[in-house]
Protein backbone atom coordinates (compact mmCIF):
# COMPACT_ATOMS: atom_id res chain seq x y z
CA UNK A 1 0.00 0.00 0.00
CA UNK A 2 3.11 2.18 0.23
CA UNK A 3 2.38 5.74 1.36
CA UNK A 4 -1.06 5.92 -0.11
CA UNK A 5 -4.15 7.29 1.50
CA UNK A 6 -7.18 5.03 1.60
CA UNK A 7 -10.16 7.09 0.50
CA UNK A 8 -12.71 4.30 0.00
CA UNK A 9 -13.36 0.75 1.24
CA UNK A 10 -15.86 -1.63 -0.33
CA UNK A 11 -16.63 -5.29 0.31
CA UNK A 12 -17.51 -7.68 -2.51
CA UNK A 13 -19.31 -10.94 -1.92
CA UNK A 14 -18.08 -13.16 -4.71
CA UNK A 15 -19.54 -16.56 -5.48
CA UNK A 16 -16.77 -18.48 -3.75
CA UNK A 17 -15.08 -15.96 -1.42
CA UNK A 18 -15.23 -12.39 -0.19
CA UNK A 19 -12.97 -9.67 -1.53
CA UNK A 20 -12.13 -6.40 0.19
CA UNK A 21 -11.44 -3.40 -2.06
CA UNK A 22 -9.81 -0.08 -1.32
CA UNK A 23 -9.50 3.04 -3.43
CA UNK A 24 -6.14 4.61 -2.70
CA UNK A 25 -4.50 7.89 -3.58
CA UNK A 26 -0.91 8.99 -3.50
CA UNK A 27 -0.85 12.34 -1.61
CA UNK A 28 2.68 13.03 -2.86
CA UNK A 29 1.17 13.82 -6.24
CA UNK A 30 -0.74 16.67 -4.59
CA UNK A 31 -3.67 16.24 -6.92
CA UNK A 32 -6.71 14.05 -7.15
CA UNK A 33 -5.42 11.70 -9.86
CA UNK A 34 -4.56 9.00 -10.39
CA UNK A 35 -6.33 6.51 -8.19
CA UNK A 36 -5.35 2.91 -7.64
CA UNK A 37 -7.62 0.01 -6.75
CA UNK A 38 -6.23 -2.44 -4.22
CA UNK A 39 -7.89 -5.65 -3.16
CA UNK A 40 -7.31 -8.54 -0.79
CA UNK A 41 -8.81 -12.03 -0.77
CA UNK A 42 -7.27 -13.16 2.54
CA UNK A 43 -8.47 -10.54 5.02
CA UNK A 44 -5.58 -8.20 4.41
CA UNK A 45 -2.64 -10.59 4.69
CA UNK A 46 -1.68 -9.87 1.12
CA UNK A 47 -2.78 -7.16 -1.30
CA UNK A 48 -2.96 -6.93 -5.04
CA UNK A 49 -3.70 -3.90 -7.12
CA UNK A 50 -4.75 -2.74 -10.54
CA UNK A 51 -3.17 0.37 -12.00
CA UNK A 52 -5.64 0.60 -14.86
CA UNK A 53 -7.17 3.83 -13.59
CA UNK A 54 -3.75 5.32 -13.01
CA UNK A 55 -3.01 4.58 -16.62
CA UNK A 56 -6.03 6.49 -17.88
CA UNK A 57 -5.67 9.20 -15.19
CA UNK A 58 -9.11 8.66 -13.71
CA UNK A 59 -10.51 9.59 -10.35
CA UNK A 60 -12.42 6.61 -8.99
CA UNK A 61 -15.39 7.81 -6.96
CA UNK A 62 -17.03 4.53 -6.07
CA UNK A 63 -17.18 0.79 -6.65
CA UNK A 64 -20.23 -1.36 -7.05
CA UNK A 65 -20.58 -5.12 -7.43
CA UNK A 66 -22.99 -7.57 -8.93
CA UNK A 67 -22.00 -11.18 -8.42
CA UNK A 68 -18.38 -11.32 -9.60
CA UNK A 69 -18.69 -8.21 -11.74
CA UNK A 70 -17.11 -4.93 -10.66
CA UNK A 71 -18.33 -1.46 -11.69
CA UNK A 72 -16.05 1.53 -11.16
CA UNK A 73 -17.58 5.01 -11.23
CA UNK A 74 -15.00 7.56 -12.36
CA UNK A 75 -14.66 11.02 -13.77
CA UNK A 76 -13.92 9.36 -17.09
CA UNK A 77 -17.07 7.30 -17.10
CA UNK A 78 -18.40 4.01 -15.82
CA UNK A 79 -16.12 0.98 -16.21
CA UNK A 80 -16.91 -2.69 -15.95
CA UNK A 81 -14.75 -5.72 -15.18
CA UNK A 82 -15.81 -9.34 -14.99
CA UNK A 83 -13.67 -9.73 -11.87
CA UNK A 84 -11.26 -12.24 -13.41
CA UNK A 85 -8.90 -10.00 -15.35
CA UNK A 86 -8.67 -6.83 -13.32
CA UNK A 87 -6.38 -5.18 -15.79
CA UNK A 88 -9.16 -5.25 -18.37
CA UNK A 89 -11.94 -2.73 -17.80
CA UNK A 90 -14.61 -1.98 -20.38
CA UNK A 91 -16.03 1.54 -20.52
CA UNK A 92 -19.74 2.25 -20.77
CA UNK A 93 -20.80 5.10 -22.99
CA UNK A 94 -23.63 6.94 -21.31
CA UNK A 95 -25.48 7.82 -24.48
CA UNK A 96 -29.08 8.70 -25.12
CA UNK A 97 -31.30 6.89 -27.61
CA UNK A 98 -29.67 8.70 -30.53
CA UNK A 99 -26.25 7.59 -29.21
CA UNK A 100 -25.33 11.14 -28.26
CA UNK A 101 -22.87 11.16 -25.40
CA UNK A 102 -24.58 12.56 -22.34
CA UNK A 103 -21.90 12.60 -19.68
CA UNK A 104 -18.43 11.46 -18.74
CA UNK A 105 -18.58 11.86 -15.00
CA UNK A 106 -20.21 9.05 -13.05
CA UNK A 107 -20.26 9.33 -9.27
CA UNK A 108 -21.94 6.05 -8.40
CA UNK A 109 -23.65 3.06 -9.92
CA UNK A 110 -26.02 0.32 -8.96
CA UNK A 111 -27.51 -2.91 -10.30
CA UNK A 112 -31.10 -3.80 -9.52
CA UNK A 113 -33.00 -6.85 -10.67
CA UNK A 114 -36.77 -6.38 -10.72
CA UNK A 115 -39.00 -9.08 -12.21
CA UNK A 116 -35.97 -10.67 -13.86
CA UNK A 117 -35.19 -7.31 -15.50
CA UNK A 118 -31.71 -6.04 -14.71
CA UNK A 119 -31.46 -2.26 -14.32
CA UNK A 120 -28.09 -0.57 -14.40
CA UNK A 121 -28.17 2.90 -12.83
CA UNK A 122 -25.53 5.62 -12.89
CA UNK A 123 -25.50 8.76 -10.76
CA UNK A 124 -24.07 11.72 -12.68
CA UNK A 125 -23.90 15.51 -12.25
CA UNK A 126 -26.72 15.73 -14.78
CA UNK A 127 -29.11 13.36 -13.05
CA UNK A 128 -29.78 9.66 -12.62
CA UNK A 129 -29.28 7.57 -15.74
CA UNK A 130 -30.67 4.06 -16.02
CA UNK A 131 -30.42 1.34 -18.60
CA UNK A 132 -32.45 -1.81 -19.22
CA UNK A 133 -30.07 -3.22 -21.84
CA UNK A 134 -26.82 -3.36 -19.89
CA UNK A 135 -25.70 0.12 -20.79
CA UNK A 136 -26.34 0.21 -24.52
CA UNK A 137 -29.04 2.86 -24.27
CA UNK A 138 -29.80 5.07 -21.31
CA UNK A 139 -32.70 7.08 -20.06
CA UNK A 140 -32.54 9.54 -17.27
CA UNK A 141 -34.32 11.17 -14.38
CA UNK A 142 -33.47 14.80 -13.98
CA UNK A 143 -34.96 17.55 -11.84
CA UNK A 144 -35.20 21.18 -12.84
CA UNK A 145 -37.53 24.04 -12.13
CA UNK A 146 -39.56 25.83 -14.69
CA UNK A 147 -38.53 29.32 -15.59
CA UNK A 148 -40.58 32.00 -13.86
CA UNK A 149 -43.53 33.35 -15.82
CA UNK A 150 -42.23 36.89 -15.73
CA UNK A 151 -39.05 36.13 -17.64
CA UNK A 152 -38.71 36.72 -21.33
CA UNK A 153 -42.29 37.05 -22.44
CA UNK A 154 -44.47 33.98 -22.30
CA UNK A 155 -41.75 31.67 -23.58
CA UNK A 156 -39.69 31.93 -20.39
CA UNK A 157 -36.49 31.36 -22.32
CA UNK A 158 -33.52 30.87 -20.01
CA UNK A 159 -30.17 29.12 -19.84
CA UNK A 160 -28.95 27.08 -16.90
CA UNK A 161 -26.55 26.77 -15.24
CA UNK A 162 -25.59 30.40 -15.78
CA UNK A 163 -22.67 31.14 -15.55
CA UNK A 164 -21.76 28.07 -17.52
CA UNK A 165 -18.46 26.67 -16.22
CA UNK A 166 -17.39 24.66 -19.23
CA UNK A 167 -14.73 22.60 -17.48
CA UNK A 168 -16.84 21.65 -14.47
CA UNK A 169 -19.72 19.28 -13.97
CA UNK A 170 -21.07 17.70 -17.11
CA UNK A 171 -19.84 20.45 -19.43
CA UNK A 172 -23.21 21.26 -20.92
CA UNK A 173 -25.64 24.11 -20.60
CA UNK A 174 -29.36 23.83 -21.27
CA UNK A 175 -31.41 26.54 -22.91
CA UNK A 176 -35.04 25.89 -22.07
CA UNK A 177 -38.31 27.52 -23.03
CA UNK A 178 -42.02 26.98 -22.63
CA UNK A 179 -43.38 25.25 -25.70
CA UNK A 180 -46.81 23.76 -25.16
CA UNK A 181 -47.35 23.14 -28.87
CA UNK A 182 -43.93 21.45 -29.26
CA UNK A 183 -43.03 23.70 -32.20
CA UNK A 184 -39.61 23.11 -33.68
CA UNK A 185 -37.46 26.07 -32.72
CA UNK A 186 -33.97 27.11 -33.70
CA UNK A 187 -31.38 28.65 -31.45
CA UNK A 188 -28.59 30.91 -32.71
CA UNK A 189 -25.73 31.84 -30.42
CA UNK A 190 -23.79 35.10 -30.91
CA UNK A 191 -20.91 36.77 -29.10
CA UNK A 192 -20.79 40.41 -27.98
CA UNK A 193 -19.98 41.65 -31.47
CA UNK A 194 -22.81 39.56 -32.91
CA UNK A 195 -20.44 37.14 -34.58
CA UNK A 196 -22.39 33.98 -35.19
CA UNK A 197 -21.09 31.17 -33.01
CA UNK A 198 -23.40 28.25 -33.57
CA UNK A 199 -26.91 27.18 -34.53
CA UNK A 200 -28.76 24.53 -32.55
CA UNK A 201 -31.78 22.80 -34.04
CA UNK A 202 -34.26 20.12 -33.09
CA UNK A 203 -34.70 20.70 -29.37
CA UNK A 204 -35.63 17.98 -26.94
CA UNK A 205 -39.30 18.26 -26.05
CA UNK A 206 -40.11 17.42 -22.44
CA UNK A 207 -43.75 17.93 -21.57
CA UNK A 208 -44.61 21.56 -22.17
CA UNK A 209 -40.98 22.58 -22.35
CA UNK A 210 -38.25 22.28 -24.93
CA UNK A 211 -34.52 22.49 -24.43
CA UNK A 212 -31.34 22.86 -26.41
CA UNK A 213 -28.10 21.44 -25.03
CA UNK A 214 -24.86 23.28 -25.81
CA UNK A 215 -21.35 22.08 -25.01
CA UNK A 216 -19.64 25.47 -25.28
CA UNK A 217 -18.12 24.84 -28.72
CA UNK A 218 -18.51 26.89 -31.85
CA UNK A 219 -19.44 25.68 -35.33
CA UNK A 220 -15.84 24.60 -35.88
CA UNK A 221 -15.92 22.49 -32.68
CA UNK A 222 -13.48 24.85 -30.97
CA UNK A 223 -14.03 26.00 -27.40
CA UNK A 224 -15.52 29.48 -27.26
CA UNK A 225 -13.79 32.22 -25.29
CA UNK A 226 -14.86 33.46 -21.90
CA UNK A 227 -17.58 36.06 -22.05
CA UNK A 228 -21.28 36.68 -22.39
CA UNK A 229 -23.08 35.08 -25.31
CA UNK A 230 -26.42 36.08 -26.72
CA UNK A 231 -28.86 33.31 -27.51
CA UNK A 232 -31.68 33.96 -29.96
CA UNK A 233 -34.60 31.56 -30.13
CA UNK A 234 -36.49 31.61 -33.42
CA UNK A 235 -39.98 30.28 -32.99
CA UNK A 236 -42.55 30.88 -35.67
CA UNK A 237 -42.08 34.47 -36.75
CA UNK A 238 -40.86 35.66 -33.37
CA UNK A 239 -37.47 35.98 -31.72
CA UNK A 240 -36.65 35.61 -28.04
CA UNK A 241 -33.33 36.47 -26.46
CA UNK A 242 -31.42 35.41 -23.39
CA UNK A 243 -27.84 35.87 -22.22
CA UNK A 244 -25.38 33.26 -21.14
CA UNK A 245 -22.04 33.73 -19.45
CA UNK A 246 -19.34 31.21 -20.36
CA UNK A 247 -16.35 30.71 -18.08
CA UNK A 248 -13.41 28.36 -18.50
CA UNK A 249 -11.92 27.38 -15.17
CA UNK B 1 10.96 44.68 -49.61
CA UNK B 2 9.85 47.75 -47.71
CA UNK B 3 6.26 47.12 -48.72
CA UNK B 4 6.50 43.52 -47.57
CA UNK B 5 7.81 44.68 -44.20
CA UNK B 6 4.89 47.06 -43.87
CA UNK B 7 2.39 44.32 -44.75
CA UNK B 8 3.87 41.93 -42.19
CA UNK B 9 3.57 44.53 -39.47
CA UNK B 10 -0.01 45.21 -40.46
CA UNK B 11 -0.93 41.52 -40.36
CA UNK B 12 0.52 41.22 -36.85
CA UNK B 13 -1.60 44.13 -35.70
CA UNK B 14 -4.77 42.73 -37.25
CA UNK B 15 -4.30 39.29 -35.74
CA UNK B 16 -4.14 40.48 -32.16
CA UNK B 17 -7.76 39.92 -31.17
CA UNK B 18 -8.04 39.68 -27.40
CA UNK B 19 -11.83 39.50 -27.21
CA UNK B 20 -15.10 39.64 -29.09
CA UNK B 21 -16.07 43.02 -27.69
CA UNK B 22 -12.80 44.47 -28.98
CA UNK B 23 -13.76 43.54 -32.50
CA UNK B 24 -16.99 45.48 -32.58
CA UNK B 25 -15.43 48.87 -33.18
CA UNK B 26 -14.10 51.78 -31.21
CA UNK B 27 -15.56 54.89 -32.84
CA UNK B 28 -18.38 55.87 -35.14
CA UNK B 29 -15.86 55.99 -37.96
CA UNK B 30 -14.54 52.50 -37.32
CA UNK B 31 -18.02 51.01 -36.98
CA UNK B 32 -19.19 52.63 -40.19
CA UNK B 33 -16.10 51.33 -41.99
CA UNK B 34 -16.25 47.88 -40.37
CA UNK B 35 -12.96 48.58 -38.59
CA UNK B 36 -11.12 48.68 -41.92
CA UNK B 37 -8.85 51.45 -40.73
CA UNK B 38 -5.39 49.91 -40.92
CA UNK B 39 -4.38 52.24 -43.72
CA UNK B 40 -6.53 55.14 -42.59
CA UNK B 41 -4.79 58.49 -42.79
CA UNK B 42 -7.37 60.22 -40.64
CA UNK B 43 -5.24 60.82 -37.58
CA UNK B 44 -7.42 59.46 -34.83
CA UNK B 45 -7.51 56.25 -32.86
CA UNK B 46 -4.55 54.74 -34.65
CA UNK B 47 -3.55 52.69 -31.62
CA UNK B 48 -6.60 50.48 -32.10
CA UNK B 49 -5.93 49.83 -35.77
CA UNK B 50 -2.32 50.44 -36.73
CA UNK B 51 0.25 52.08 -34.43
CA UNK B 52 2.81 52.22 -37.21
CA UNK B 53 1.06 55.31 -38.62
CA UNK B 54 1.29 57.22 -35.33
CA UNK B 55 4.19 59.21 -36.75
CA UNK B 56 1.70 60.86 -39.09
CA UNK B 57 -0.45 62.43 -36.36
CA UNK B 58 -0.36 66.18 -35.97
CA UNK B 59 -0.26 67.98 -32.62
CA UNK B 60 -2.50 66.50 -29.97
CA UNK B 61 -5.62 64.45 -30.67
CA UNK B 62 -8.44 63.40 -28.39
CA UNK B 63 -11.26 61.00 -29.07
CA UNK B 64 -14.30 59.95 -27.07
CA UNK B 65 -16.97 57.49 -28.14
CA UNK B 66 -20.01 56.08 -26.46
CA UNK B 67 -22.25 53.39 -27.88
CA UNK B 68 -25.54 52.22 -26.45
CA UNK B 69 -26.56 49.07 -28.22
CA UNK B 70 -29.37 46.57 -28.20
CA UNK B 71 -29.54 43.77 -25.65
CA UNK B 72 -28.11 45.98 -22.89
CA UNK B 73 -24.69 46.22 -24.51
CA UNK B 74 -22.61 49.34 -24.30
CA UNK B 75 -19.14 50.36 -25.44
CA UNK B 76 -17.03 53.38 -24.53
CA UNK B 77 -13.61 54.50 -25.71
CA UNK B 78 -11.22 57.26 -24.85
CA UNK B 79 -8.22 58.06 -27.00
CA UNK B 80 -5.28 60.44 -26.83
CA UNK B 81 -2.33 60.80 -29.21
CA UNK B 82 0.34 63.35 -29.84
CA UNK B 83 3.21 64.01 -32.12
CA UNK B 84 6.66 63.48 -30.67
CA UNK B 85 9.91 65.11 -31.57
CA UNK B 86 11.38 63.68 -34.74
CA UNK B 87 9.19 61.51 -36.90
CA UNK B 88 7.30 59.72 -34.10
CA UNK B 89 4.01 59.63 -32.26
CA UNK B 90 2.57 58.14 -29.09
CA UNK B 91 -0.97 57.32 -27.99
CA UNK B 92 -2.92 55.95 -25.07
CA UNK B 93 -6.42 54.52 -25.29
CA UNK B 94 -9.03 52.84 -23.14
CA UNK B 95 -11.92 50.75 -24.40
CA UNK B 96 -14.64 49.51 -22.11
CA UNK B 97 -17.42 47.18 -23.18
CA UNK B 98 -20.17 45.94 -20.94
CA UNK B 99 -23.32 43.94 -21.05
CA UNK B 100 -26.16 44.60 -18.67
CA UNK B 101 -27.62 42.58 -15.89
CA UNK B 102 -29.16 39.24 -16.47
CA UNK B 103 -30.31 36.51 -14.13
CA UNK B 104 -27.93 33.74 -13.10
CA UNK B 105 -29.26 30.21 -12.75
CA UNK B 106 -28.10 27.20 -10.77
CA UNK B 107 -28.05 23.61 -12.02
CA UNK B 108 -31.79 23.27 -11.38
CA UNK B 109 -32.79 26.46 -13.21
CA UNK B 110 -33.37 28.32 -9.96
CA UNK B 111 -32.58 32.05 -10.09
CA UNK B 112 -29.39 32.99 -8.23
CA UNK B 113 -27.73 36.40 -8.64
CA UNK B 114 -27.89 39.19 -11.16
CA UNK B 115 -24.87 38.90 -13.43
CA UNK B 116 -23.11 41.40 -15.62
CA UNK B 117 -19.91 41.66 -17.57
CA UNK B 118 -17.39 44.40 -18.28
CA UNK B 119 -14.24 44.21 -20.36
CA UNK B 120 -11.54 46.86 -20.17
CA UNK B 121 -8.75 47.23 -22.72
CA UNK B 122 -5.87 49.62 -22.14
CA UNK B 123 -3.55 50.41 -25.05
CA UNK B 124 -0.25 52.22 -25.10
CA UNK B 125 1.22 52.66 -28.56
CA UNK B 126 4.30 54.15 -30.12
CA UNK B 127 5.09 54.65 -33.76
CA UNK B 128 8.07 55.98 -35.64
CA UNK B 129 8.51 56.72 -39.31
CA UNK B 130 11.46 56.89 -41.63
CA UNK B 131 12.35 59.47 -44.23
CA UNK B 132 11.24 57.23 -47.06
CA UNK B 133 7.68 57.04 -45.73
CA UNK B 134 7.57 53.60 -44.11
CA UNK B 135 6.79 53.26 -40.43
CA UNK B 136 6.98 50.85 -37.54
CA UNK B 137 4.79 50.79 -34.49
CA UNK B 138 4.39 48.90 -31.27
CA UNK B 139 1.25 48.59 -29.22
CA UNK B 140 0.83 47.05 -25.78
CA UNK B 141 -2.64 45.95 -24.72
CA UNK B 142 -3.84 45.18 -21.22
CA UNK B 143 -7.12 43.36 -20.90
CA UNK B 144 -9.14 43.19 -17.70
CA UNK B 145 -12.40 41.29 -17.68
CA UNK B 146 -14.84 41.46 -14.83
CA UNK B 147 -16.93 38.49 -15.75
CA UNK B 148 -18.99 37.87 -12.67
CA UNK B 149 -19.87 40.62 -10.28
CA UNK B 150 -20.67 38.62 -7.17
CA UNK B 151 -17.86 36.13 -7.60
CA UNK B 152 -15.33 38.84 -8.55
CA UNK B 153 -13.92 36.45 -11.09
CA UNK B 154 -11.61 38.44 -13.28
CA UNK B 155 -8.88 38.00 -15.83
CA UNK B 156 -5.86 39.95 -16.92
CA UNK B 157 -3.96 39.52 -20.11
CA UNK B 158 -1.24 41.47 -21.81
CA UNK B 159 -0.79 41.40 -25.54
CA UNK B 160 2.15 42.95 -27.29
CA UNK B 161 2.14 43.52 -31.00
CA UNK B 162 4.75 44.87 -33.32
Amino acid sequence: MEDRWIIGIRSQEKSDFDRLWTISWNPALNKAVPHTLNYTDDNGLSWSFTRFFETIGAIVYDLNFHNDNVYASTDKGLYYSDGNNLNLWIPYEVNDISQTKMTDVVYSSNINVIDNQQILSAGTPDGLFYSFDDGFTWEMYRAWNRTQDSENDNKRLSAYPNPFYVDEGYGQVRIVYFNSSNDNGKLDIYDFSMNHIKTLKQPNNIGNESEFVWDGKDKFSDDVSNGVYLCRLSLGNKYYWTKLMVIHS
Amino acid sequence: MKNLFFILITICVIQSSPGASYEYGYSARSVSLSSALVADTYNSMQSFANPSVLNQCKGQNYGLSYFMMSLDRSLQTFYYSRKLAGNAGISAAILRSSIGEFMGKDSFNNPTNKLSNSDYYGLLSFGVGTKNGSGIGISMKIHYSNLYVNDSSSQWSITQTR
